[in-house]
């Protein structure tokens, strides 16, 4: 077999998994971004309970699990990384992504009881719970190679590499879909309807500089002067939520957010296509084409946001990244370019 | 399977269903989520606040910016989300479904219980009350009024005294009964 056909071979192979090429890069991505946010926990002085902090998932931990002691602190970093590893190479997979999805659960749920819920990490946890559970997420992995050459000697009774059932990737690409399309819908619900559509609120974010103001003068909680009376009764005002942040502080990239910010046309076209897109999730279910057009669309989508904004989604870019269907892009580019016609790709059976 | 049809209907069930919870209602705890980012109005003529708080001691005032034990965008958040909550009883910052007055009373007492607690140990500080502050600003932060208070913690008596009198959840239906 000439270096080509392996090479063509070994593409075919990844191209076929796309659930163990994401198992792979998102157990990194995750266990790093938690070892991050652990770091954060760490470093806020008063990070005890609260006993309004906990989500539905730290309100079932013992309190000991909220007591980030120096020891506790180094050795939770060291298990975090070393399940994030063996998740990602695959040895006791399953048992290790159950276990990096439980301190994702754990550390992020801390997170926002201490006042951030991120958001760059909820749907990947859920994507990495699901690919401890659904078929197909382990024929690129370690456990896989030592069932196959070590335990069954070369004879697998299972079902050849290639054939995983579609429905652990289609429930991964409908937690995606649900995740965009909740976001459409939270902007028409809680954004007075239609008119967020106007670009007004995008306005006032890509002009907000929240990396210049000083302690005390950060965090601005939003009124709503059309509030009935009657509704009040906390407080005169009526407060209905708080803000998100800005973070870019790239003075080009600031001035094109500044530009956006003054353009009334382009405004209430990116508002537009912002809920239009999030609304149209469930067109990734149509067939292979519409899957790809639209989760391009979503890493352009996130690229343009941490150009603007400042704010990555990294690990929903890989996400939605791995999801696309590979084979079609490449029968396209083998179609498209003749030099291509020797890696001989065969049709996947991600659908 | 048979087996096989449950453990695949078991996983989508333990996957979706809390997702089209929170999708419906609007909620979210990490990390199911409604995705609320970004998700409501603002237009130039939005108030919008910067809440402070203070101790007071026989009438001396202290700044607790320097106090709060956390990044102040991180505590204020925590504060509005977790504690006093919005105006509207189901808001996409929380988990919680309903509200109430003595919810609310209650969620402000385990608040400050522990925050007085953090002040005292942290900072070696105690007040006789801690007001809260609402100041209007515009996006530059620059005030558009004086601040309003909304309310404080009585350290005495460890409850919270709202400065709002006109109107609670009960008695709302009274006033709306007289009309």
């Amino acid at each position: 077999m000439s270096v080509l056909n392996k090479l063509s071979a070994a593409v075919y192979t990844i191209l076929n998994q796309p659930l163990s090429v994401l198992r792979f890069g998102l157990a990194i991505l995750l266990g790093k971004k938690t070892i991050e946010q652990l770091y954060f926990i760490y470093d806020v002085t008063d990070n005890g309970s609260y006993a309004l902090s906990k989500t539905w998932f730290t309100s079932v931990l013992p309190p000991s699990f909220f007591d980030f002691s120096p020891g506790y602190f180094k050795t939770l970093v060291i298990v975090i990384a070393v399940v994030a590893i063996t998740a990602a190479v695959g040895f006791l997979g399953r048992l290790n992504l159950l276990l990096l999805a439980f301190f994702s659960f754990y550390i992020f749920g801390v997170s926002e009881g201490i006042g951030i819920f991120d958001h760059h990490a909820s749907l990947p946890t859920q994507v990495i719970l699901a690919l401890a559970l659904v078929p197909g997420t382990m024929k690129l992995s370690i456990d896989y190679a030592l069932l196959k050459y070590g335990y069954f000697k070369g004879k697998m009774p299972f079902p050849h590499v290639s054939n995983n059932p579609k429905w652990g990737f289609n429930l991964i690409l409908a937690l995606v879909a649900v995740t965009y399309f909740t976001a459409g819908i939270s902007k028409l619900r809680y954004g007075h309807g239609l008119n967020w559509l106007d670009g007004q609120t995008l306005g006032f974010y890509l002009k907000e500089k929240t990396y210049l103001y000083k302690e005390g003068d950060v965090q601005l909680i939003i009124g709503d002067s059309n509030l009935p009376d009657d509704h009040k009764w906390k407080d005169a005002l009526g407060f209905i939520g708080h803000t998100y942040a800005n973070y870019q502080v790239s003075p080009k990239l600031r001035a094109i957010a500044g530009y956006v910010a003054n353009n009334r046309v382009l405004l209430i076209a990116l508002s537009v296509g912002s809920v239009l897109f999030e609304l149209l999730a469930f067109v990734v279910f149509i067939n292979s084409r519409y899957r790809n057009i639209y989760l391009i669309s979503a890493i352009v989508f996130h690229l343009s946001i941490g150009a603007l904004m400042g704010i990555s989604f990294r690990q929903y870019r890989f996400i939605c990244f791995c999801l696309m269907d590979w084979n079609l892009i490449a029968t396209y580019l083998s179609n498209k370019l003749q030099g291509f016609k020797w890696l001989g790709f065969k049709k996947l059976s991600t659908g | 399977m048979k087996l096989k049809n449950s453990y695949k209907t078991f996983v989508i069930s333990l996957l979706l269903i809390p997702n089209l919870f929170v999708v419906v209602f609007g909620i979210e705890s990490f990390p199911y989520t409604c995705a609320p980012m970004f998700g409501h109005y603002i237009d130039n003529e939005t108030p919008l606040y910067l809440f402070k708080l203070e101790g007071v001691n026989q009438n001396k005032t202290t700044d607790l910016t320097a106090y709060l034990g956390k990044p102040e965008d991180f505590f204020m958040r925590h504060f509005f989300s977790k504690v006093y909550g919005s105006t509207q009883a189901i808001s996409p910052f929380s988990h919680k479904l309903s509200e109430s007055q003595s919810a609310f009373q209650n969620r402000m007492h385990v608040f400050f219980e522990h925050y007085t607690t953090v002040l005292k140990e942290k900072y070696h500080l105690s007040f006789e009350q801690i007001n809260i502050k609402a100041i209007q600003v515009d996006q530059k932060r620059q005030p558009r009024a004086e601040p309003q208070l909304l309310g404080y913690y009585d350290g005495l008596n460890k409850t919270y005294v709202s400065a709002y009198k006109n109107a609670t959840p009960n008695n709302l239906h009274q006033n709306k009964t007289q009309q």
